[in-house]
């Protein structure tokens, strides 16, 4: 086959270019997408009916370090089932059984422990924002996975919370022990 | 204390304030989940930003794109670069670069490094690129390319270009992964992978991989007559292949170690062997171990430092007629060394890096011998007993310092130069001196500009100076280092945050080329400065990525070398070559289709020519088919097409015909 020639090439490209999707052309950061993972997750599991309480915010508690500070502002501007939701910023003095998400980062992972039986027995939705080894009890544990995100579930630990996953989550899952 | 936990949460535990929030993220809540998982993200990796300031013309291929692509060898993903192209004589493949494509060259010209370590080996400071690369593609997050002369910061070997090779980490393998993958002509390939860590914060990441590919039947018409089978070589395009990758990390230190055992057939009967002999092979076992301390030692210093071995082995069987012996081709080499580099950055305006490094080379050992059966006429003398006849036993040890420093000095917001000057010195040939000037300047964001200027080196190896067998080859030891002065000038323009233009021009020129030729006096192969070359080229790219969706690079090159003595163009050059890599999600996401095809130019042989070929290879790749596997199809050579590289000196056939269509399909399964 002969060498093609210049023009041709040019003609291909400008063939491609004129078909680009444009939705999301731009770059989104991992904080986005887990941002929007959350809002997901919180949609798609069900509190019990007892500790529902429509004239208190829902509150999704995370680390005032968090890279998800600024842009989980957006959840916000959403409401759950009739109940505002409200982004509240953790530190080590709060009760975190007053939460109803806990979104963690890799660099608390260290007070894990200490947390995790604080909130024992309290219907709290713990996310593990990074790759956590053996999930170690987080309800949901994201992870990247060739630039993209992808989490696990684990059943047991949202049994003993309790909440109730629903089944596309567990679908969606990588993983669900 | 319930009480004293609230009081803390109404004073610490404010509600995050209200404030702008990105269109961008409202529309993100309202993407459906499934679309969620498959965006692409960019990580905190400050690369990008490093690439556009890096004084030399970058290339990036991701894990992605080797899945993407089908890639099974370092060899192939590099050839989807613009301006580099791999040769393969049925034993080895060896890259080209700019129209540089020596025959008879290991690829001594291009560093090939492993997370930062140097892996071409001792004696013939061979870049492997082919089954017998370092680590497994699949255990590969990265590979960077620099194109040019990276002697400034590199050292010896880092002439046309440098390779730099990023691993995958613990954190990738956190589900034991097995894979196995079967194609055609017999070829198998089996890993297992698994990264764990500990409560204490180390990971570790373990990995082997076993591969074998029958090959098929090859036929040079050079070899067509009875005699010789008909020119039909018969199983000797047999390669099999065992690696396995360990790497462990705590804290700033990392500790790796990357094996390599593989052994491949020749069909060819190169060096004037028998033809169709099945003993005919070569197997190459490379070993290297290194333990990295990278910390920071305060807001203004960045220490790297970092000790390292490695040992090359290799075994080359070659056969003889008359009646029938063996040649047995055997070579070790073994090295230790350290380096250690500073960054910098208290100076305001500069961003200093200051190294040393130091190789001791303790065992640089090449052998060879005849082995001849019980009553040959051949031998030296008459023995009922099989004999051994040993024609070369050289022993040696070398070792070589280097001293670098580079400042990158921001001359105003929108230009940076870059300096960089390193000195080398060993113990078998003169000292070099190796600087680099690289002006970047930003006019605008979306445009950057980037002159360089670059000197760099490679000493002479081992085999080159050392190798001598009686009526074949002799050594030279007054091989001097060859030399390399590149002059390039690249232009990248963004279109809008999806897609780039990149142009080059570019121009080498080699001097003290160590090249292989006869001595008239005596009729011996023999290593010698000879001569000058130049290259002188155009590149040009395009590039385009969605964050989902379709992703296309598209590149043309044009090059024209000479040889300086002879004034013709050099061998195994094409003066054009055309790449294109596309991609995009087929099925509604559920795969992802790749597509590349490339053309390369017509080449000249040692006696006339190979014509020009375009060749495509598509894969198909999901990662959603099954649940927490990736499963992926490739064609290889899609239209089966005829194509041929140059031979070499050592083969009688002056062009090696290649492999046609093949196919291969791939499983990884996580745990």
């Amino acid at each position: 086959m002969r060498h093609l020639p210049a023009r041709l090439i040019g003609l291909f490209m400008a063939a491609w270019l004129s078909w680009m999707p444009d939705a999301f052309a731009q770059d989104v950061t991992q904080a986005q997408v887990k941002t929007a993972l959350v809002y997901n997750f919180v949609m798609y599991t069900d509190w019990p009916v007892a500790n529902w309480n429509i004239d208190i915010p829902f509150s999704i508690c995370i680390s005032p370090k968090s890279d998800l500070r600024e842009p989980i502002k957006a959840l916000q501007e959403k409401t759950l089932h009739n109940r505002r939701i409200k982004v509240r910023l953790y530190t080590e003095h709060s009760d975190l059984g007053a939460c109803d998400v806990l979104y963690i980062d890799s660099r608390s992972y260290s007070n894990w422990t200490q947390i995790k039986k604080s909130i024992t027995g309290k219907s709290v939705l713990t996310i593990a924002g990074e790759d956590v080894h053996d999930s170690d009890g987080f309800i949901i544990a994201l992870f990247l996975d060739n630039n993209r995100m992808a989490f696990e579930i684990d059943s047991k630990a949202a049994r003993e919370a309790p909440l109730t996953i629903s089944s596309k989550l567990l679908r969606l899952a990588r993983k669900v022990r | 204390m319930q009480l004293l936990s609230l009081a803390a949460w109404l004073l610490y535990g404010s509600p995050v304030f209200a404030g702008t929030v990105s269109a961008e993220q409202v529309a993100l809540l309202d993407l459906p989940l499934e679309k969620l998982l498959t965006l692409d993200v960019v990580t905190a990796s400050k690369f990008q930003q490093a690439a556009s300031d890096a004084p030399s013309s970058m290339t990036v291929l991701t894990a992605e794109d080797i899945k993407t692509y089908g890639w099974r060898t370092l060899a192939e993903a590099l050839a989807s670069i613009r301006g580099l192209y791999v040769t393969n004589d049925q034993n080895y493949s060896y890259l080209g670069t700019r129209g540089f494509a020596r025959p008879g060259d290991y690829t001594t010209r291009v560093l090939l490094l492993v997370d930062g370590v140097r892996t071409n080996d001792a004696i013939y400071d061979q870049a492997a690129i082919g089954y017998d690369a370092p680590v497994d593609i699949d255990l590969i997050e990265r590979i960077e390319y620099a194109a040019g002369s990276g002697s400034s910061i590199y050292g010896s070997s880092a002439f046309f270009g440098v390779i730099n090779i990023i691993t995958k980490g613990a954190a990738d393998f956190s589900r034991p992964q097995a894979s196995v993958a079967l194609g055609s002509a017999g070829e198998r390939k089996v890993r297992a992978s698994y990264g764990f860590k500990t409560d204490n914060g180390a990971s570790f990441l373990m990995s082997a991989t076993g591969f074998r590919r029958k090959g098929e039947d090859q036929y040079y018409s050079e070899f067509d007559s009875p005699d010789t089978h008909f020119g039909i070589a018969q199983g000797l395009d047999h390669e099999r292949n065992g690696s396995v990758f360990l790497k462990a990390a705590f804290g700033p230190l990392t500790a790796s170690i990357t094996h390599n055992e593989r052994e491949r057939s020749i069909p060819t009967a190169s060096y004037n062997q028998l033809f169709n002999d099945p003993r005919a092979k070569t197997k190459d076992i490379q070993t290297v171990a290194s333990l990295t301390y990278q910390d920071k030692l305060n807001e203004n210093m960045q220490l790297l430092s970092r000790i390292f071995m490695g040992q090359h082995v290799y075994r080359g069987d070659y056969t003889y007629a008359a009646p029938d012996y063996l040649n047995h081709d055997n070579s070790k080499g073994e090295w230790v060394g350290t380096e250690a580099n500073l960054l910098y950055t208290g100076w305001k305006g500069h961003k200093i890096i200051t190294g040393v490094e130091y190789q001791h080379d303790h065992q640089l050992d090449q052998s060879a011998s005849n082995e001849y059966p019980a009553g040959s006429l051949d031998a030296p003398a008459y023995s009922d007993a099989p004999q051994r006849d040993w024609i070369l036993d050289d022993r040696r040890s070398g070792s070589m310092v280097g001293f670098y420093v580079q400042d990158e000095i921001s001359l105003r917001d929108d230009l940076l130069l870059n300096l960089g000057l390193r000195y080398d010195r060993n113990n078998y040939s003169p000292s070099s001196v190796s600087p680099r000037l690289a002006l970047i300047y930003r006019p605008a964001p979306e445009t950057t500009v980037k002159a360089i200027y670059g000197q760099a080196f490679r000493t002479p190896n081992a085999y080159e100076m050392y190798y001598a067998v009686d009526g074949l080859q002799k050594g030279n030891a007054d091989l001097k280092p060859e030399r390399i002065r590149s002059t390039e000038l690249a232009l990248r323009y963004d279109l809008g945050k999806q897609s780039s233009v990149t142009a080059s021009i570019f121009r080498n020129k080699v001097t003290d080329l160590i090249s292989q030729t006869e001595d008239p006096d005596d009729g011996l192969l023999v290593f010698r400065n000879l001569s000058t070359a130049t290259a002188k080229g155009v590149e040009l790219q395009y590039e385009y990525a969605a964050v989902y969706g379709m992703k296309l690079r598209a590149s043309q090159s044009w090059q024209r070398t000479k040889d300086g003595e002879t004034g013709r163009q050099l061998q195994n050059s094409p003066r054009s070559m055309t790449k294109l890599n596309f991609s995009l999600p087929v099925w509604n996401d559920l795969a992802r289709a790749g597509m590349e095809a490339r053309y390369i130019g017509r080449r000249l042989t040692r006696e006339n020519d190979v014509s020009g070929y375009w060749l495509a290879n598509a894969t198909l790749h999901s990662a959603k088919l099954i649940d927490r596997a990736e499963l992926s199809f490739s064609i290889y050579n899609l239209f089966d097409r005829h194509y041929d590289d140059p031979g070499s000196a050592e083969h009688i056939q002056s062009s090696l015909p290649q492999e046609g269509r093949t196919f291969r399909v791939k499983l990884d399964y996580h745990f």
